[in-house]
């Protein structure tokens, strides 16, 4: 007993300074974690040389011995307190670093939607473009339409004033026709006027021999040429003096008084020619022809009225003795 | 009864050994306790709930110790109780600016998703 009790008195003073070195090995090995921890280096310098110096004075022996125990624990807590410190300014600098990237963020993030808004009001303003463009195309739809309107307008109204203008002119052309129709009419009245007065001229005995007279109707108006009409019915005259082949023919042109003596001759002449050339063509001889102009000297009527001036005005054809 | 001069010694007297009073003694368990009182008010405990039950633990033996008359072991206990204290203040704090790096980095996060959807708004 006693000696077990010698030996404890022996081996516990060993075992509490092996205890005591494992502490402060441990110390140690906490403080170099702590002081070479890239993460923590640039950070809580003066705690770390508190950490430092209770460390050291610990380990150096430094401290009295019955202070080790109480020095130990504040030299661990020193340790612990600058790796909180380390943390605390570490974590202040990564905030720092994050608030600078917020701050970045934020100002991307009104850049970019200044951008977006520029581009918003760009597409407005193209959007307002393309309206007015809109807009303005379908006034100028809106015009073209409101000209067709008006074009179709005027040329429905051009057409009725073409189909009045035509109605007009069918009317006129109608009137014309009709007045044409009448003249034409006329025309053959006059034809058949002429026709029935040619063939209706009678003969006469007189002491040169038979005669037929030839009206001024056959000429026209103060003329020596014969209307048409009448040549075209010239066949009573032929026939008349066909019925007497060998006898000779006196062709005798009268005028009335109207105009002088010489142009009434002349006249009367000419209308007598007129008349032997007509026969001539007609197939009788131009040798049993004689044409005379005898102007205003032979009258068959007075020269005072526009009646009996028409009875002067003729052609007398004599089939002579 | 006393003279001019007496009186001015007995008054110089009391001055001289009221300079030499010895100061009243603080009372180190009241401030710790005071200490953990504001730990638990203003949460500290909860960043560190082992440490802040053992500083408890320790506060009760200081008590002992005081009543022992044990100073020098009281104080010392009371020494580790302060470092132990401003240990779970510290860790309170880092704690606060970690939540604090956490929720700006996920902020970050967020804004730089929001910056990429805008961009694809371009």
């Amino acid at each position: 007993m006693r000696m077990l009790l010698l030996i404890s008195l022996f081996i516990m003073p060993i075992a509490e300074a092996k205890k005591k070195q494992l502490d402060y090995a441990s110390l140690e090995t906490d403080y170099n974690n702590l002081v070479y921890n890239k993460k923590y280096k640039p950070f809580a310098k003066p705690e770390k040389q508190v950490a430092k110096k209770n460390v050291e004075s610990l380990i150096n022996k430094q401290v009295r011995r019955k202070n080790r125990e109480q020095a130990l624990y504040m030299a661990k807590h020193s340790i612990a307190y600058a790796r909180l410190i380390a943390e605390q300014q570490w974590i202040q600098n990564e905030i720092d670093s994050e608030n600078k990237v917020a701050r970045d963020y934020e100002l991307a993030i009104s850049k970019t939607e200044a951008q977006i808004s520029r581009q918003d009001a760009e597409l407005a303003r193209l959007m307002l473009i393309a309206q007015q463009e809109e807009s303005q195309r379908a006034k100028e739809r809106a015009n073209q339409a409101e000209q067709i309107t008006k074009n179709t307008l005027d040329q429905a109204k051009i057409l009725k004033q073409e189909t009045e203008a035509a109605k007009r002119y069918a009317e006129v052309q109608e009137e014309e026709a009709n007045l044409a129709k009448q003249e034409a009419e006329l025309a053959i009245q006059e034809v058949d006027s002429l026709r029935r007065k040619l063939n209706s001229i009678a003969t006469e005995e007189t002491d040169k021999g038979l005669m037929m007279t030839l009206g001024d109707f056959v000429f026209d108006s103060g003329k020596s040429t014969i209307k048409q009409e009448a040549v075209d019915n010239f066949s009573k005259v032929v026939e008349f003096i066909n019925t007497y082949p060998n006898k000779q023919v006196q062709i005798e042109g009268h005028t009335d008084s109207s105009g002088s003596n010489q142009l009434n001759l002349k006249l009367s002449q000419r209308r007598a020619d007129a008349v032997k050339k007509l026969l001539v063509e007609n197939g009788i001889s131009a040798k049993k022809i004689e044409a005379l102009g005898m102007g205003e000297e032979f009258p068959i009527a007075e020269n005072n009225s526009n009646a009996g001036k028409a009875k002067n005005r003729r052609v007398e054809i004599i089939i002579l003795q | 009864m006393f003279s001019y001069r007496e009186i001015l010694l007995i008054i110089g007297f009391a001055l001289v050994f009221n300079a030499k009073a010895k100061p009243a003694d603080v009372d180190h368990v009241l401030v710790v306790q005071n200490l953990i009182n504001q730990a638990y008010k203003l949460g500290y405990v909860d960043a560190a709930p082992l440490e802040v039950a053992a500083v408890e633990k320790k506060l009760i033996q200081a008590r002992e110790l005081r009543d022992k008359r044990n100073k020098k072991e009281f104080l010392k206990l009371i020494d580790q109780v302060k470092v132990d204290l401003k240990i779970v203040k510290k860790r309170h704090e880092v704690n606060l600016l970690n939540e604090n790096l956490l929720k700006l980095q996920e902020q970050n996060i967020q804004a730089k998703k929001a910056l990429n959807e805008l961009k694809g708004q371009l």
